[in-house]
């Protein structure tokens, strides 16, 4: 099901009211929130329900067995279990054709010749984060960070619940898991934000997002018909496309968890206004980013190792990262662009050449940079193919080609929305970062803030792209 | 919760509730079922309607309450929206209802009203009579469920939702969303809506043996599928539930020999199951008198077949069904009198030029007894051409170009306008003279200047033939706002 179909419009609405009615009774309300969320995902495909149900399984009773021992081989094992359950998982539907075809084409570059057959596989909704997030309910109480749960209930719902089931933000138990073991108080300020992050979310996602969409489509589905004007354009436009449909999608999770008393990690913190990549990526997909950091480049040695040692380490996360978003070469080289510009930026600091990106002249030069950096690293996301992505990375210099920037899919006065839109957005998220949101609405007289709450509805219904054009969905299901 | 929070709350859900209200009508489409509902609301507000005339085009084109009342002495209403299906007929009637007590109900069925709501153009049609309905109709939403997909509903129900991807071409000011109607190129009465002109040649040429009705054979599947009996079960209810009468009808239909006649037969059926009366009057074409003429295109008529038509039909139901006589009410003769006063100047016309004297061409080819008429809405030239034995086959083209009067430039067709001209140009090609000339002058120009008539081979302009004529000190238009 998807935040921004009718389907959702009604599902929600009537969770919420059965959702509230249950709410005093733990196990009865639990139950409610584990039914929905398998409704919710199953909507989409039911079959593969039961990769969540033996994903859950699995981590279940592998938690409560290594809560149950201490011999440190036993307890390898049992670690062994869920990283092989979990990753298998997510290797054989996720990167079984790309590790075919890579075998592939390695073997034919160097001249052999092998017969190449794919598997016929689905990409099921949201695996990447759901295993991601049982994965690390495992490790941490293999590290005894925390305790295992004997609640079956609470920890299927935990690793099911639906706003952020199939694209984050990716919890740790830690900090859900025990919010399903108390009842909560529906408190009207926390529901009244969490509708406005719905909405905040529905803005950008069905506003910018997929308005955005619609020229980056075009012009990404033939990039060779344009010009470095429409290149340029299109690579801007994916930027932020990316980001509202992905931060967008995390806002609607956490503002609908909110509704329901629940609190979810922030996913995204103004990423455009980052100074340097690695500012960028502790903006970027927060959630990620700390599992990355904890899960991978901590075991690696993280930072206390040699300084060569680190920037490999530092690389592979990064080029990890790459494949986790997606199974293609375009997502391994995205990855590495930004592994590289992360490793240059930890040398120039570890060797005295820190560059002060502070004040009015590191906020000039510094954001824009970065975000030329992390565009031009978008290209290689969002090509449809390594070719595709070079003739971009070299077209954006060609401006031989004229451009009538109207005719990228979208007419003058679209256009015009779109880019006020994204206007609007900038304001809001350095307003929000400077300010907060919130307090900056108790500031206003309470008899003007329905009139506000409408102006959002109706901005989101007139200017949002849904209905006849159909649903889209959000670039990170795919992931 | 707190007080604050509980205004804030009803506050906003009474805001989200006007703005959707005004939105449905900013980003409601225009069309001509907004002028039906604008003139039922009218109608309503002043008088009783006895008689409804439910269906598609067919109907807003062929059936003339005004003239159905002059047989009938009652007041009727035309509620034909373009490619109504059967099964939203009674989503019309019940809204209807609602504000007035009909004693006949007549629902009009043909092939094209009995056809599967598929493709988007015929969704979209019906989204007319959905939006005439209430949102609160339980009717309505289950009609809606059989017709739209789920995620088409919230459009279904809403013409904000519905249009909102065209935020940048309403109007936000005028909410008025009725078709501008040219009274001198269309017709409107009471939901009726006719144009005056004809079948164009082509098509004329296609359909001249419309008489010739050739018996289809009979196939297996029938045309009349369970939902459409269901419907007429449902009117039937209706009908004994607010004491109504109930008529099925057919009106005139230029493909009505392809079409097979299973369907008629079913419907006769039908109609005799459920004890109500069914005329097809495709079956009284020479009682009607109807001539190719007398339609707008291939299936519908135009207003002359529609005067035919409503006649006809009119003294049918004067014959069959006892209605009340409101002949002596002032209301009802003021209606007539409007109406008939249009009618004398339609079919009489008005006179705007004579000229009885003989006037050349050239030395073989001229004409005599030229008039100009205002019929109605648009100009009528006639003239007899002389000699009138001859037969030119289409050697030339008959060329009338109408100017202006100074300042009335606006007037001139935007194809005119376009191409710099200072006058509309109508071309007519000439076959057999021994048929006099008698034709409607497409112009939209009302404040007329001269006319200037000439003859050119039809072989490409090369210039004037012989003589051009021009005339001057023409009449003025009678204003039929």
């Amino acid at each position: 099901m998807l935040f921004n179909s009718i389907d959702f419009a009604i599902f929600f609405p009537v969770f919420f009211v059965l959702y509230w009615l249950a709410a005093k009774q733990l196990t009865l309300r639990n139950v409610l929130i584990l039914g929905a969320s398998y409704l919710f995902y199953g909507w989409w495909d039911w079959r593969f329900l039961f990769l969540i149900i033996f994903s859950s399984f699995v981590d279940f009773f592998v938690g409560k067995a290594l809560g149950e021992t201490d011999k440190k081989a036993k307890r390898k094992t049992l670690l062994l279990v869920s990283l092989i359950s979990n990753l298998g998982l997510l290797v054989y539907f996720k990167y079984a054709n790309f590790f075919i075809d890579s075998f592939v084409q390695s073997f034919r570059f160097f001249g052999g010749e092998i017969e190449s057959t794919t598997l016929d596989i689905i990409l099921p909704v949201g695996i990447s984060f759901y295993t991601f997030q049982t994965l690390s309910y495992t490790i941490d109480i293999y590290y005894g960070k925390i305790k295992p749960t004997k609640n079956m209930l609470a920890f299927f719902s935990f690793v099911a619940f639906f706003p952020q089931l199939v694209a984050g933000p990716i919890e740790r138990a830690k900090h859900l898991l025990p919010q399903f073991f108390v009842t909560h108080k529906f408190n009207y300020r926390f529901a009244r934000t969490g509708l406005l992050l719905m909405a905040f979310g529905l803005f950008k996602k069905m506003v910018i997002a997929d308005r955005l969409g619609i020229l980056v489509n075009q012009v990404y589905n033939d990039p060779e018909s344009y010009g470095g004007g429409a290149l340029i354009v299109a690579t801007i436009a994916f930027a932020f496309q990316i980001y509202c449909d992905f931060s967008g999608y995390s806002d609607i999770a956490i503002g609908a968890a909110r509704i329901l008393g629940f609190d979810l990690m922030k996913n995204f913190d103004a990423p455009y206004f980052s100074k340097s990549i690695t500012e960028f990526w502790r903006r970027w997909h927060i959630s990620l980013s700390s599992w990355f950091r904890d899960y991978v480049y901590i075991p690696l040695g993280g930072s206390r190792k040699k300084e060569l040692r680190v920037y490999t380490n530092l690389f592979i996360v990064f080029l990890v990262s790459g494949l986790w978003h997606g199974a293609a070469i375009t997502f391994v080289i995205w990855g590495a662009i930004h592994g590289l510009f992360i490793v240059a930026e930890k040398a120039m600091n570890n060797h005295g050449l820190k560059v002060s990106r502070k004040g009015i002249l590191g906020t000039l030069v510094f954001i824009p940079l970065t975000f030329i950096i992390a565009s031009f690293a978008w290209i290689f996301f969002r090509a449809n193919s390594t070719a595709d992505a070079l003739y971009v990375a070299k077209g954006i210099f060609d401006w031989s080609k004229p451009t009538n920037y109207f005719e990228l899919g979208l007419d003058q006065p679209e256009f015009l929305a779109g880019l006020v839109a994204i206007l609007l957005l900038l304001i809001f998220d350095a307003t929000h970062r400077r300010f907060g949101a919130v307090k900056l609405l108790d500031k206003i007289p309470f008899f003007f803030r329905p009139v506000l709450y409408m102006v959002i509805v109706f901005t989101i219904l007139i200017f949002g792209i849904y209905g006849e054009e159909g649903v889209s969905e959000f670039i990170y299901f795919q992931f | 919760m707190g007080q604050k929070s509980k205004i804030n709350i009803v506050l906003f859900v009474l805001l989200l509730g006007g703005g959707f209200w005004y939105l449905n009508r900013v980003f409601a489409t225009d069309h001509k079922f907004h002028n039906t509902k604008a003139a039922f609301e009218q109608t309503i507000a002043n008088n009783e309607v006895d008689v409804l005339f439910i269906g598609s085009s067919h109907v807003f084109t062929s059936t003339i309450p005004s003239v159905i009342d002059k047989h009938t002495k009652s007041r009727s209403f035309n509620f034909g929206s373009d490619g109504l299906r059967l099964e939203l007929s009674s989503v019309i009637l019940e809204e209807a209802l609602k504000s007035c007590a009909p004693k006949l109900v007549a629902v009009e069925i043909f092939r094209g009203s009995l056809a599967d709501i598929e493709t988007d153009v015929s969704k979209g049609f019906q989204l007319r009579a959905f939006d005439f309905a209430s949102n609160t109709s339980w009717l309505k939403f289950r009609r809606c469920w059989d017709i739209y997909n789920l995620n088409e509903l919230s459009g279904v129900y809403s013409p904000f939702l519905r249009n909102h991807k065209d935020w940048y071409k309403q109007d936000y000011i005028d909410l008025d969303r009725r078709l501008e109607i040219d009274p001198y190129l269309n017709f409107f009465d009471r939901g009726y809506m006719g144009a005056y002109k004809t079948l164009n040649d082509s098509l004329s040429e296609v359909y001249k043996d419309f008489k010739i009705i050739t018996p289809v054979v009979k196939k297996a599947e029938n045309f009349i599928k369970p939902k459409h009996i269901a419907e007429l079960e449902l009117l039937v209810e209706l009908s004994k539930k607010h004491d109504f009468e109930l008529l099925l009808y057919t009106v005139p239909d230029l493909r009505y020999p392809w079409v097979n006649y299973q369907m008629y037969e079913e419907l006769i059926a039908l109609a005799n199951k459920y004890d109500v009366r069914y005329i097809n009057q495709n079956q009284f074409y020479e009682q009607l008198d109807l001539k190719r003429s007398d339609f707008k295109d291939a299936s519908h008529l135009n207003f002359y077949g529609a005067l035919k038509s409503s006649n006809h039909l009119g003294q049918y139901i004067n014959e069959y069904y006892d209605l009340p006589d409101r002949s002596s009410e002032a209301m009802w003769k003021a209606e007539q009198e409007e109406f008939n006063s249009k009618l004398v100047l339609l079919t009489e016309g008005n006179l705007l030029y004579q000229d009885s004297t003989t006037t050349a061409f050239t030395e073989q080819l001229g004409f005599k007894d030229l008039k100009l008429h205002q019929k109605l809405g648009h100009l009528q030239l006639s003239l007899d051409f002389l000699p009138q034995n001859l037969s030119l086959n289409g050697a030339y083209i008959l060329s009338v170009q109408v100017y202006p009067k100074a300042g009335k430039e606006d007037q001139l067709a935007p194809v005119s306008q376009e191409k710099g001209r200072a006058f509309d140009n109508l071309t007519f090609r000439l076959e057999d003279l021994s048929i006099p000339f008698n034709k409607p002058l497409r112009t939209t120009i009302k404040d007329i200047e001269r006319l200037r008539i000439f003859i050119y081979d039809s072989d490409g302009y090369k210039g004037v033939v012989g003589e051009a004529t021009v005339i001057n000190k023409i009449g003025s238009f009678i204003d039929i706002q």
